[in-house]
């Protein structure tokens, strides 16, 4: 009889021990929060996601379009230059899906707000020091996507958001 | 003792069907990826060459051993590869000295970029056809990509697996036989692409290559060096991907240093007749045959003058080969 | 004597080398509770045994849920290291262990080395089974080495990867695409039914390759799969579904809190009550998950037909409603995915992009194939299994060739692929 009075405390405080910690486990699981987090483009409003499906109706068109071919494999990078900024895409079935967006003047600026021109203090407090570093030449790594910024004299002299497909 | 005979036999022909699924599933480079058959048919022809050419594709799409031979009557081979790294590089030269020594051994320079490994895709279409050896073993050690493992080499099963619902004709012809893709390691393009626009070129977040390729270069001279072998530099005429002054720079300082001769025909183009709305086949980025045929005669009579070579037009010998292979490498483009 | 002993320390010294290669922060926690509990289990003769009981269960489970919830959160209090792996497996034995010693089920083990191997042997150390002390000590003791067992073990983990890497990695694909599409009733219908088959594979297929490896070593562990897609009734299924965590889960909770020996009422409110305690072991997140099958199966009339197929497609088709708990990211969706086989259809749409899914017609004959033959194994198990104990070592290993082949070539693994990415070890 005893027993069971032990059993059931024991049951109770499990259940209850769950219960009120619930909240935070199930808002768990980070790594699915990871792959939707990403680095994000927004141009006048317009958000250019990488990896999204690349198509003239839906960016406009461009200025001047480049391809370029691989060695030995089917397929063609194809880059649209805007004013401001250039994207470049990589075939995925007949689709086209954006790669990279590369920063051609200080016209536009990062979602976070980082334009050309601008000196390393300003990166370091908006990505902060996490990035992986070689010579002046920073990586932040957010789920999937990457954000290359290059540096000379301090100075941000090249921002280019990459989605790394291999 | 009959039933352990028994058993061997059954055991040994699961282990061969084993190997033929497995070659089954290999993919056969004879009429697409072509590129992935260039290190295997080497093999076929290992000795006799006064010139080898290492590099990746602005050597095996831009040099023509048919042409030197026709105009100099040079004798040579280019072991290039899709993507060739430095450390490739190096892997190759190393097994090609095994074969043969060379009088003079051409490095073409644009993998300089490139300090880490890029692809496995462009590892597959190195490593496939390669022998198995210590210099294979050295070369997989640095080139392959996170997410592979030496498994996937030793078992290509482990990696094509997939295909066995994807086999094509090509796998069944092609299963016991190959057919000669290259001529002496190039690979005919007579398609015309005129030169276009490329994409902005990006800012270098550095000025100097990677110290890892500096180490496969020094690798590659003192082991020519050790060979008696003339090491040169060349970077083809390639417009994209971008050749910035600086590394232009640094390989030229690099020559220098060690009295290599470097010969840069991006700024020779004029000289050598190359006109990029005729002379590519993918606007700018590879020559196409007229533009190899003119980058390859130029070249021709520089290696000619300057490394004493013999004209193998005047020994019977070669004459009798190399006119075999001509009257293939003119059949090949005239049924084009 | 001194032989067992030397395998003993062997096989200890293997598991803690695999457990040390997974952290060195898992490892100290893991040996640290073995060491706890195994004294705490020693002096449980004494008076005090009561409250050292409480105190040590209080202990295990407290610290297991601090480390299942700081891991699980963003904010981790340890963000520097990984939580324990298998602690879930671990915390179920120990509790069992101290369970059966406090109830005088069993004496506790005074050789420090038999009590860490039952707790630390690697091959459970992802999914299992959850081991009984008596169990594993009878199932060590009794181990015997031979070719015909390393022969069975080698088949067993055959056709653990013939359903992980053949059925379960193709099924993975397409419910993935299918719940991308989240649209219409056929949507959710048919990620519910093949997430029931996936899970199954992935699920029984670790095992098979858990207790071949076992086999292959001489020791014939417990099943935890039996049919369970053949059972007939919501209880039945589990009783043939994750059999060592059923079994668990009535020991230790349902009998506790009254068993069958109570009056109606009660004991349908305690198999909830078991029920809710399962869903909550595999996350908050799954506490409607265990309401719904508390429910099923303390009411089994209400999934009860006369005839014998309806039930067994009707159980089936139950279960694998229920996982949608498990298969949308929180219980709402899942509801609300539930909620739309009933309101929107969609089944023309669906199988019109059938082949949009990310397998290829090919493909999903394989994968057709593949599952009809597992089936159709499943329901001969016994007879097969009879013919080939049978049979002569010739066949044996025909059959394990031609198997190994199939594997190879067929599954779906490699580049771009884990294997070891097990579905339940999340849990």
């Amino acid at each position: 009889m005893k027993k069971k009075w032990f059993y059931g405390l024991f049951i109770l405080f499990f259940l209850v021990s769950v219960c009120a910690c619930g909240k935070t486990e199930s808002s768990s699981v980070p790594e699915d929060k990871s792959k939707t987090e990403a680095f994000t483009f927004v141009y006048e409003g317009k958000e250019i996601p990488l990896n999204g499906v690349f198509s003239r109706e839906e960016y406009g068109e461009e200025m001047e379009y480049a391809e370029t071919p691989s060695c030995a494999f089917d397929g063609l990078d194809k880059t649209y230059r805007y004013e401001h900024y250039e994207i470049t895409t990589y075939p995925e079935g007949e689709e086209e899906r954006i790669l990279s967006i590369y920063f051609l003047d200080d016209q536009v600026e990062t979602k976070e707000g980082l334009r050309l021109g601008d000196e390393k203090d300003k990166m370091m407090e908006l990505y902060g020091e996490d990035g992986t570093s070689h010579d002046s030449f920073y990586t932040y790594t957010k789920g999937d996507t990457q954000l290359e910024i290059l540096l000379q004299d301090d100075v941000v002299i090249s921002i280019e958001y990459v989605y790394p497909t291999e | 003792m009959k039933r352990n005979i028994r058993v061997i036999g059954i055991v040994f022909l699961f282990v061969l069907s084993f190997f033929l699924l497995q070659h089954l599933v290999e993919p056969k480079y004879m009429t697409n990826l072509v590129e992935g058959s260039f290190t295997r048919e080497y093999y076929q022809e290992t000795e006799g060459h006064e010139v080898i050419f290492i590099g990746d594709c602005e050597v095996y799409a831009n040099i023509s051993p048919m042409v030197l031979y026709e105009e100099e009557g040079i004798t040579s081979y280019v072991r290039g590869n899709s993507q060739q790294l430095l450390w490739q590089s190096y892997g190759i030269l190393k097994e090609t000295l095994k074969y043969e020594t060379p009088k003079v051994v051409v490095f073409n320079v644009g993998a300089m970029r490139y300090g880490e490994p890029v692809s496995e895709a462009y590892n597959r279409l190195f490593f496939d056809g390669m022998k198995w050896s210590r210099e294979k073993l050295e070369t997989l050690s640095h080139s392959m990509t996170e997410k592979e493992n030496l498994f996937y080499y030793l078992f290509p099963i482990l990696r094509y697996h997939s295909r066995i619902t994807e086999l094509t004709k090509e796998d069944f012809t092609y299963f016991f036989k190959s057919k000669k893709i290259t001529h002496n390691g190039f690979l005919i393009n007579q398609e015309v692409k005129p030169v276009g626009t490329f994409p902005t070129e990006r800012k270098l977040g550095k000025d100097d290559f990677d110290e890892i390729c500096y180490k496969y270069l020094d690798q590659m001279r003192i082991l020519c060096e050790e060979h008696g072998i003339t090491f040169v530099l060349m970077k083809a005429p390639s417009l994209y991907p971008y050749w910035p002054d600086v590394y232009e720079q640094r390989i030229q300082e690099y020559a220098d240093k060690y009295h290599l001769d470097y010969y840069n025909f991006k700024e020779k183009t004029e000289k050598i007749g190359i006109d990029y709305s005729q002379d590519t086949y993918d606007g700018g980025l590879h020559l196409n045959l007229s533009g190899a045929t003119k980058l390859s005669t130029y070249f021709s009579h520089i290696l000619k003058e300057k490394y004493q070579l013999k004209d193998g037009r005047k020994d019977d010998k070669i004459k009798e080969i190399y006119d075999k292979k001509l009257k293939l490498y003119r059949e090949e483009i005239e049924n084009r | 004597m001194a032989r067992s002993k030397i395998v003993e320390w062997i096989f200890l010294f293997i598991s803690l080398f695999v457990y040390l290669r997974f952290g060195l922060f898992g490892f100290c926690f893991l040996s640290f509770s073995v060491l706890i509990s195994y004294f705490a289990s020693l002096w449980m003769n004494r008076k005090n045994k009561k409250w050292l009981f409480i105190g040590t269960i209080f202990l295990f489970v407290s610290s297991f849920l601090f480390l299942k919830i700081s891991f699980s959160s963003v904010s981790s209090f340890f963000p520097s290291v990984v939580a324990p792996l298998g602690i879930s497996y671990f915390t179920l034995q120990i509790l069992s262990y101290l369970a059966d010693v406090y109830s005088g089920k069993i004496k506790p083990e005074k050789n420090l080395i038999r009590y860490a191997l039952y707790l630390f042997y690697f091959p459970c150390l992802f999914l299992g089974p959850i081991h009984r002390y008596s169990q594993f000590q009878k199932a060590f003791d009794e181990r015997h080495f031979s070719w015909s067992s390393f022969l069975h073990g080698w088949m067993r983990i055959l056709l653990g990867l013939f359903k992980k890497l053949i059925v379960a990695g193709r099924m993975s694909i397409w419910i993935s695409a299918w719940t991308l599409h989240a649209e219409g009733g056929a949507y959710a219908l048919f990620s519910m039914i093949g997430y029931s088959l996936l899970l199954y594979c992935d699920f029984s297929g670790g095992i098979d390759l858990v207790l071949g490896f076992s086999n292959m070593l001489g020791l014939t562990l417990q099943e935890n799969f039996d049919r369970p897609f053949f059972q007939t009734s919501v209880s039945d299924f589990w009783n043939h579904w994750h059999i060592s965590l059923s079994r668990w889960l009535r020991d230790y909770i349902y009998i506790p809190l009254g068993g069958n020996r109570v009056g109606k009422i009660r004991q349908k409110i305690n198999v909830i009550l078991t029920f809710l305690v399962s869903g909550i072991w595999h996350g908050t997140h799954y506490l409607l998950w265990g309401l719904f099958h508390g429910i099923l199966v303390s009411f089994p009339s209400l999934s009860k037909t006369p005839w014998t197929w309806v039930n067994r497609l009707l159980t089936f088709l139950l279960v694998s409603i229920s996982w949608a708990f498990f298969l949308y990211p929180d219980s709402l969706s899942a509801l609300q995915m539930i909620g739309s086989l009933f309101t929107t259809f969609q089944y023309p749409s669906f199988f019109r992009q059938i082949l949009t899914y990310g397998l290829d017609s090919i493909q999903i004959g394989i994968c057709f194939v593949a599952t009809v033959g597992l089936f159709w194994y499943e329901s001969k198990r016994t007879w097969i299994h009879q013919k080939l104990k049978k049979s002569s070592l010739e066949f044996q290993i025909v059959v394990i060739g031609s198997l190994s082949l199939i594997v190879l070539l067929f599954g779906v693994y490699g580049i771009g692929f884990h294997v070891e990415e097990f579905i339940y070890s999340r849990f």
